[in-house]
């Protein structure tokens, strides 16, 4: 099975985002049907909403092309939800209840 | 205008502009700081609206033209300049003066710091408003305007917010701190990777949010987004559901939202997950039931921050007013003693019982109320940051202020007293203390100098020390000045204690120039006087080339303190039981000591006989009691230990500065007095 791993940028700001994109989508037309991709938060200092809107259509696209995928180190200031400024509201948090696929101890939810 | 309401006004001004001082220094420091800037933008907008609103027309008319300088930089996106920070700095404290003092208030200044403020917003001042401001935030207004409402804000940021600059998340973050918030991302219309341009926003936002804010407040949070994105502000009746204090079931706030409540309850009998049956047999719409679960959640959340609220609520109290308290539990703790003495010579049970209740009583009503009076020293340290800003500039020195033990509490009377003291101290370490800094990297130091500002226990004492990183004193200098001053003889020996002791005397000033720092002999006898005063001890301690620690002893409180009462021949003394380490019994030695030794310690010891004299011949036993101060210990010989005693303290004015080691006197039960023993003085003369 391939595994390939992006690692997110120090620096994933609405500047870097175009970037971090084109990254993303070269691991995806790298990757087929049950490969597996993890996306690395761990040396991020700095991020806004833009990279959780990215790390949402990535997910999107994942679950389409039948990939899995995991989410590391995205907690505390690197979580989706506070890159969304979100509450953990349980199920009635979009975040969670639309996009539910991320695995445990890195999932996106 | 009720001088009630305009005092409540007064206070929550200064409060603003000390958030507004904070802010700028904060923004001084990192330029780039958005949330900074809107503070600062938030603090000047409530005070040019709630000076209009109490009439300080020309308080209002300012603000708003510092504030529309400041909305220039903040509506563009720059980042602050220094000249920026600076002007609107000036300004704040032309605010200050113009509420404080108004006839020195300078129109001179205004215009001038009008012209400044335009010429850096690169544009002219629209002309300030005559009418009231559109909308002032609740806090800094009536008082009866502080019931919380709830509002649902809708927030769905145009595709290009990104690339206007827009980070919907900070607006976010500026909301949540207007009250208790929830807030849902929608994230339902983010496309896949494939499709998404990564500069567009496809995400939007629900927010609860519970304050005593207005709806006025809120938009002027998504001002900018005005005509570019969605932003709805409703305010919606929160009766509904909460009721009392219990949140009402899903179903329930369905219903109340317009779903038949006949049909939920019907649906609610059936033994299935409420969602399921909501959505099955009624049909409601799942957004419809993610909204009823979304605002169940922060209703809950509501009411268990209103549980705690309730707990431990706070109002504002005139200090006065706690210190006439103060006064009263004063005579009642002076009166219960003597209702105990009286009651103890008459040896009636009944009334021991009652009386013992009493001083309970007394000693619960003591501690609430000294309580009370405590403040963190951190009201007194954070005025240090701008001080050490300004300092910085006048003095062409970098420098830098550390602060250490800000949640010590002391006494709000010593805070008071405290604070010139400090200043001195501060701008004496500034000016003389700290080297330049070309003469700081050539001594292999940074080329910033530190500041330390410092706070700490021990027992009935806090110490606040300053210190320095710089040259430390010359003592060469100090001696050279002090016997040309004929402070001191051309030919004495002095150890390097006494020398730094001569910094002290009235009139002595090292400094080569006079600045309008220091350096006109005018301060550390004052700094001295001002701290003895208060029962206090100034201490230094000076190392060259390391730097100088000044230290300030001061006595928690200067009303009541819990005592231990010695007698020795006729005269009663009282020790603050804080420093009592421990006590014991002894044979009088037949000869004068001036150590004693306790296990592997020799304690420095005095006699309260030798100390205060005493005609009557002493018993054969003694009775030693072990007190501590910070580093220091002490053995003080007395003829008999009395016991713990709740202690008034009365000044004895200037008596106490020719009285070593007394601070204070106490009125006893009988009527007799007592000497409060200064237990720091002590240890300094043993």
């Amino acid at each position: 099975m391939i595994d390939i791993t992006v690692a997110i940028p120090e620096d994933a700001g609405i500047q870097a985002i175009a970037g971090i994109r084109t990254e993303l989508a070269a691991a995806m037309e790298e990757a087929h049907a049950g490969a597996h991709i993890t996306l690395n938060l761990g040396t991020m200092k700095k991020s806004d909403s833009s990279l959780a809107q990215l790390i949402i259509a990535f997910m999107v696209e994942a679950r389409r092309r039948e990939l899995t995928w995991t989410i590391r180190g995205n907690e505390g200031e690197r979580s989706l939800y506070s890159m969304l400024c979100c509450d953990n509201a349980g199920d009635s948090c979009h975040i969670g209840l639309q996009r539910g696929e991320a695995e445990p101890g890195g999932g996106a939810s | 205008m009720n001088d009630k309401l305009i005092e409540t006004f007064l206070d929550e001004a200064h409060e603003l502009l000390d958030g507004l001082e904070e802010q700028l220094l904060e923004l001084e420091k990192n330029p780039a700081d958005t949330a900074a800037m809107n503070g600062a933008f938030r603090a000047l907008h409530s005070i040019k609206g709630s000076a209009s609103m109490f009439g300080f027309d020309d308080v209002g008319k300012f603000a708003h033209e510092v504030e529309a300088a400041l909305d220039h930089f903040r509506s563009e996106s720059l980042p602050s300049t220094p000249e920026l920070a600076d002007a609107v700095l000036r300004s704040r404290d032309l605010i200050r003066t113009m509420l404080d003092n108004p006839e020195e208030a300078a129109n001179e200044e205004r215009d001038s710091l009008v012209a400044t403020l335009s010429a850096l917003a690169g544009k002219l001042m629209e002309p300030a408003p005559s009418s009231k401001p559109r909308s002032i935030r609740p806090q800094a207004a009536v008082p009866s305007a502080t019931e919380n409402k709830t509002f649902w804000i809708r927030y769905r940021p145009s595709a290009d917010a990104y690339r206007r600059g827009i980070k919907p998340e900070s607006l976010i973050k500026e909301v949540k701190s207007l009250g208790k918030t929830s807030v849902r991302c929608d994230c339902e219309r983010v496309p896949p990777l494939s499709a998404i341009d990564p500069e567009a926003c496809y995400l939007s936002w629900d927010i609860l949010l519970t304050t005593e804010q207005d709806a006025g407040a809120i938009r002027d949070i998504f001002i900018f987004e005005e005509g570019s994105s969605e932003v709805v502000v409703e305010d919606i009746d929160y009766d509904d559901i909460i009721e009392g204090d219990e949140v009402r079931r899903l179903g329930e706030i369905l219903a109340v939202r317009n779903l038949s409540a006949d049909s939920i309850k019907a649906a609610l009998s059936r033994q299935r997950p409420i969602g399921e049956i909501l959505v099955e047999d009624l049909g409601a719409p799942r957004q419809a039931i993610e909204d009823a679960l979304f605002e169940q959640k922060h209703a809950r959340t509501i009411v268990q921050s209103s549980r705690e609220d309730n707990e431990r609520k706070t109002i504002r109290i005139r200090s006065d007013k706690l210190d006439a308290l103060l006064n009263l539990v004063g005579e009642l703790v002076t009166v219960q003693a003597q209702l105990s003495q009286t009651v103890k010579d008459s040896g009636d049970r009944h009334l021991h019982g009652i009386s013992d209740y009493v001083k309970r009583l007394a000693g619960e009503l003591r501690s609430t109320s000294m309580e009370l009076r405590l403040v963190p020293v951190d009201s007194l340290f954070a005025k240090f940051k701008r001080l050490i800003r300004d300092l910085s500039k006048s003095l062409g020195k970098e420098l830098e202020l550390r602060l250490e033990g800000g949640d010590t509490e002391i006494d709000k009377s010593v805070i008071d007293v405290l604070n010139d003291p400090l200043v001195h101290l501060v701008r004496n370490a500034a000016d003389h203390g700290l080297e330049s800094p070309e003469a700081r990297q050539a001594a292999g130091k940074p080329a910033a100098g530190t500041i330390t500002l410092k706070a700490q226990h021990a027992g009935a004492f806090v110490r606040i020390s300053v210190m320095d990183d710089g040259a430390g004193l010359n003592r060469d200098k100090i001696l050279k000045r002090a016997v040309d001053r004929g402070i001191v003889q051309a030919d004495v020996q002095l150890e390097d204690r006494e020398i730094d002791q001569l910094i002290f005397k009235p009139g002595f000033s090292t400094a080569d120039v006079i600045s309008s720092v220091s350096g006109r002999g005018v301060g550390l006898d004052v700094v001295k006087t001002a701290i003895d005063q208060l029962g206090g001890h100034l201490n230094i301690n000076s190392t060259p080339g390391q730097g100088t620690e000044f230290s300030m002893d001061i006595p928690l409180t200067l009303a009541i303190i819990d005592g231990f009462l010695v007698r020795s021949g006729t005269r009663n003394f009282v020790i603050p039981l804080s420093s009592v380490d421990s006590c014991f019994e002894r044979e009088r030695p037949a000869n004068p000591e001036r150590l004693i030794v306790r296990g592997k310690e020799f304690i420095p010891y005095v006699s309260a006989r030798d100390l205060f004299g005493e005609d009557e011949a002493p018993p054969e036993r003694e009775e030693i009691v072990i007190v501590s101060i910070f580093e220091s210990r002490v053995a003080l010989g007395f003829d008999q230990v009395l016991g713990g005693y709740q202690t008034v303290i009365k000044p004895i004015g200037e008596i106490a500065r020719y009285a070593a080691g007394v601070s204070g006197a106490a009125i006893l039960a009988d009527g007799g007095i007592a000497l409060i023993l200064d237990v720091a003085a002590l240890a300094r003369q043993s």
